[in-house]
């Protein structure tokens, strides 16, 4: 399973609405900030998920709750693109 | 499987107890503690310090490749020093707050990721008469305490959606290496302000426990039992 596949299926676990927000703006959903559709606790069950689904897909540990991702103006959760590019940052940053 | 069981601090003393105890009842117990143990067939022991960080994710790594989830978790290591608040050293003050509440802290945290996706989850945290006795002597082990009394009510709130209690017990006085080097004269006017006037039992705090973590216990969470009638 590719990350975006992780991505949307994660997203798609915790919120039933994702997918229609999907089908409309893609890449650009957003998920958790100003008109996003995560409330703090869909961004806890979202995050934990993908930690789920990406070790059990490339057996690798990564935390995605760093003090650089939650001290950035704009959060990397913020939509499913920069979802993306910060999850693929940490892989390759190992 | 059984229910999958974390108890820290289970070298010794009530860590040790209850991770026999459990095990006894056909849980699955990882242990874990600073010291090198006798290995046990009934208990997983993983040797290394929780206040490490690191060794913390490794523990957790560990747990998620061999069992695949995790059911209860016990947050029972923890150390203390006994000195006036002038008399401590700031070092001592950290190693404290640091094994005792930021250990606790980051174990919630990485085991609350291997209970969410079964929704269920039962995490009990030690905590001590020391915090509502506001006891001389042990501002810094209080003080972490009361920490993790805090961090239990409202990591409750936090996790409920997800299945998960967090409750804590406060054991008194109990004969452990915790409490070797405080004199009897201490341990007795300690009991003297009991309700109930006798020495802990190791039995006494698995007897919370086990409320705790029943399944009919789901409606119970961000609670604080104190033995011995001191509330």
């Amino acid at each position: 399973m590719d990350l975006i596949n992780i991505i949307t299926e994660s997203a798609q676990e915790v919120d039933d609405l994702f997918d229609l927000s999907y089908q409309e703006h893609s890449m650009d959903t957003v998920l958790f900030g100003s008109g996003g559709i995560f409330d703090s606790l869909d961004l806890v069950k979202f995050i934990v998920t993908v930690e789920d689904k990406i070790f059990k897909e490339y057996g690798k540990r990564i935390e995605l709750v760093t003090d650089k991702a939650m001290s950035q103006k704009r959060s990397p959760f913020y939509s499913v693109s920069t979802i993306l590019k910060y999850i693929e940052e940490l892989i390759k940053n190992g | 499987m059984d229910k999958v069981i974390l108890i820290t601090g289970s070298s010794k003393g009530i860590g040790k107890y209850l991770a026999d105890y459990y095990s006894s009842l056909e849980y699955t117990v990882i242990g874990c503690g600073r010291s090198k143990i006798e290995s046990s067939s009934s208990v997983d022991y993983f040797e290394g310090d929780i206040s490490d960080l690191q060794v913390v994710s490794e523990l957790m790594t560990y747990i998620k490749l061999k069992y695949g989830k995790l059911d209860i978790l016990i947050n029972n290591a923890g150390i203390a020093a006994m000195n006036h608040s002038l008399l401590i050293p700031i070092s001592t003050v950290s190693n404290i707050m640091n094994t005792n509440f930021i250990s606790t802290f980051k174990i919630c945290q990485e085991s609350s990721r291997l209970m969410i996706p079964n929704n269920f989850g039962r995490i009990i945290n030690l905590t001590s008469v020391a915090v509502p006795l506001n006891l001389e002597g042990e501002a810094a082990y209080a003080a972490s305490k009361a920490a993790v009394e805090s961090f239990t009510k409202i990591l409750a709130k936090e996790l409920c959606r997800f299945n998960i209690t967090v409750n804590a017990v406060g054991p008194t006085p109990i004969k452990t290496d915790l409490i070797k080097n405080v004199s009897n004269d201490r341990i007795e006017s300690l009991i003297n302000m009991q309700s109930i006037k006798r020495i802990g039992e190791f039995g006494d705090v698995s007897n919370v426990i086990d409320f705790f973590i029943k399944p009919e216990s789901g409606f119970i969470t961000g609670q604080i039992i104190y033995l011995g009638g001191i509330s």
